[in-house]
């Protein structure tokens, strides 16, 4: 299964502060199995593409496929979203949580625990089965995230930010986790980020984006096999690339409207430059 | 085909590292807290007690605990006191399910309907903070002076707060959850079962509690007004006739009954809300 957006835009349609465009004129074929990332600076329409990728979002103009059949809608089966916040339901158990895509879609309840119960076992969290969100930290909770999306079997999985709210030592070793995983079920991934570590080392293909209006302006592929181990941070291919997009993302650029959101990671790329 | 990755000893669950030594403080505190009350509650009643037998008070005033022991035992074997608190108890009965009920209903049509909120909630607002006792004289006039306008009064009364609650309620829904659904593939009528009606639950909860709370309340001001008979006529009749003592047992009653309620409704509702972190009320304290 491929996924292909063919000339997206977004509109963003506002009567108090008028149209933003957040997304002009952009193509991206995402392979089957491929594992692709998205950079750029904040409010460039990283999470705006993604979201049009899943049909959370109908675009303004163009059009996403999948296998030449136009995304109209969300569909968990072809491609499952994980949310930067998590955004476990509090009322339910970690076990129902990770089931709830089985459960919109009617599957019986024996089937759908039976299918939960494998995927918490699988990112490793069959013994809180039972307990409730607010009783799990913010990376457990994210790997519930992961096994609701796994739970579907999706062929790609959409995230967004994933590990953007978790302390660095706990993303790093959730992300060699989660990437393993995903490697080892052939899951194609598009993942938004806005670390360039993170981008590098888990993609076989960064998409870097302009400000807005957010445009692809450059995929660099990164040809080693997944996989990765650490040694990978350290070659000099590593280093290359990060400097490229370095560069690429701290580019200057005519000032767009300070962005209230603007994660501190890209404030801090834009204030390390020169 | 699995990959073995268990949580490791700094992804502990933020809940499990137990402080039990605190644990076991608060306790001791809750302890010296409850002792003190019971200490100063029986200081006060030695007191009441020995003024009482020296004649600084007045027995037709204030009887002292003792003889309000004896009237009590008096009132509450009177077949006429159990025939108003059941009138009484039924109204509020009553009053309580119509108001509540209209109440949540009318709170999740505005929470869901912006347009009809935007419309009539500040109406509600208004009654909110209008005495809602001035109303009874249009009850009376409406319903009559008998069974039925206390009930209606009180209904319409606890309607306001109800309302209100419940719309705070759905204020609570988080678009974030709201998305899972949509991502997912809900049906709607799933967005309303597994998100709406569960995020919004605290403020139903609070609506109910202010729905038993002012079923007894408004019940009570419309009994004392005018003679519909109840616990509230009782009151009156005995005041009429400067029997402090069987004023003060129907005041006492009606307190513990209101606590009873009150607790109880706190274990039901810390039942339902098992997901939650902490209470975000403590309602047993919050009786008027």
């Amino acid at each position: 299964m491929a996924i292909t957006a063919t000339d997206l835009g977004v509109v963003y349609r506002s009567q108090r502060r008028g149209d933003t465009v957040a997304l002009q004129h952009v193509d991206l074929r995402v392979a089957e199995g491929e594992f692709v990332t998205l950079i750029g600076p904040s409010g460039c329409g990283k999470s705006t593409l993604l979201h049009a990728l899943g049909g959370l979002l109908a675009p303004t103009s163009g059009q996403v496929a999948v296998d030449d059949k136009p995304v109209t809608a969300p569909d968990p089966w072809r491609a499952a979203f994980i949310f930067q916040d998590y955004s476990l339901l509090p009322w339910k158990t970690i076990l129902d949580n990770a089931a709830i895509g089985l459960r919109f879609a009617g599957r019986s309840r024996a089937e759908r625990q039976a299918k939960a119960m494998e995927m918490l076992e699988l990112v490793g969290l069959a013994n809180f089965a039972k307990a409730y969100p607010h009783e799990l930290s913010g990376g457990m909770q994210q790997r519930v995230a992961v096994a609701r999306a796994m739970a579907m079997e999706p062929e790609l999985l959409l995230m967004d930010e994933p590990f953007g709210a978790l302390d660095e030592q706990t993303r790093q070793k959730l992300g060699d986790q989660m990437s393993r995983i995903l490697t080892q079920n052939g899951k194609g991934v598009v993942m938004v980020t806005h670390s360039l570590d993170e981008a590098i080392f888990w993609a076989d293909r960064i998409v870097v984006m302009s400000p807005r209006p957010g445009r692809i302006i450059r995929e660099i592929v990164v040809d080693r096999p997944r996989p990765r181990d650490l040694d990978f941070i350290a070659s000099d291919e590593f280093g290359e690339i990060r400097q490229e997009l370095f560069r690429l993302i701290s580019e200057p650029v005519e000032e767009t409207a300070a962005d209230a959101t603007a994660p501190t990671g890209a404030v801090a790329l834009r204030g390390g430059r020169g | 085909m699995s990959v073995a990755t268990r949580p490791t000893a700094e992804e502990a669950p933020a809940a499990a590292p137990s402080p039990a030594p605190r644990e076991r403080r608060r306790l001791s505190l809750d302890a010296k807290a409850r002792l003190i009350q019971v200490a100063i509650l029986l200081g006060l009643l030695v007191v009441w007690q020995v003024a009482s037998w020296l004649g600084l008070i007045g027995s037709r005033f204030l009887p002292g605990p003792i003889e309000l022991v004896g009237t009590a035992a008096d009132v509450f074997s009177d077949g006429a006191v159990w025939g108003a608190v059941g009138k009484s108890g039924l109204a509020m009965l009553f009053a309580f399910v119509i108001g509540t009920a209209l109440g949540i209903a009318v709170g999740f049509l505005f929470g869901l309907v912006q347009v009809l909120k935007d419309a009539f909630f500040p109406v509600v607002l208004f009654f909110m903070s209008t005495p809602k006792s001035i109303f009874i004289p249009l009850f009376l006039l409406l319903f009559g002076i008998n069974q039925n306008a206390p009930i209606a009064f009180a209904a319409f009364a606890t309607f306001f707060y109800v309302c209100v609650n419940v719309v705070g309620g759905v204020g609570l829904v988080q678009e974030r959850h709201l998305r899972v659904v949509d991502a997912y593939r809900g049906k709607w009528w799933q967005r309303i079962v597994d998100v709406i009606l569960p995020a919004s639950a605290p403020g139903v909860f609070a609506g109910v509690w202010y729905g038993i709370k002012h079923a007894v309340f408004e019940v009570l001001i419309i009994e004392l007004y005018i003679s519909v008979g109840g616990i509230g006529a009782l009151l009156q009749e005995y005041s009429y006739l400067f029997q402090t003592g069987r004023v003060l047992s129907l005041v006492l009653f009606v307190v513990i009954v209101s606590l009873l309620l009150g607790s109880l409704w706190n274990r039901l509702e810390s039942r339902l809300e098992r997901w939650k972190p902490e209470k975000t009320t403590d309602q047993s304290l919050d009786l008027y």
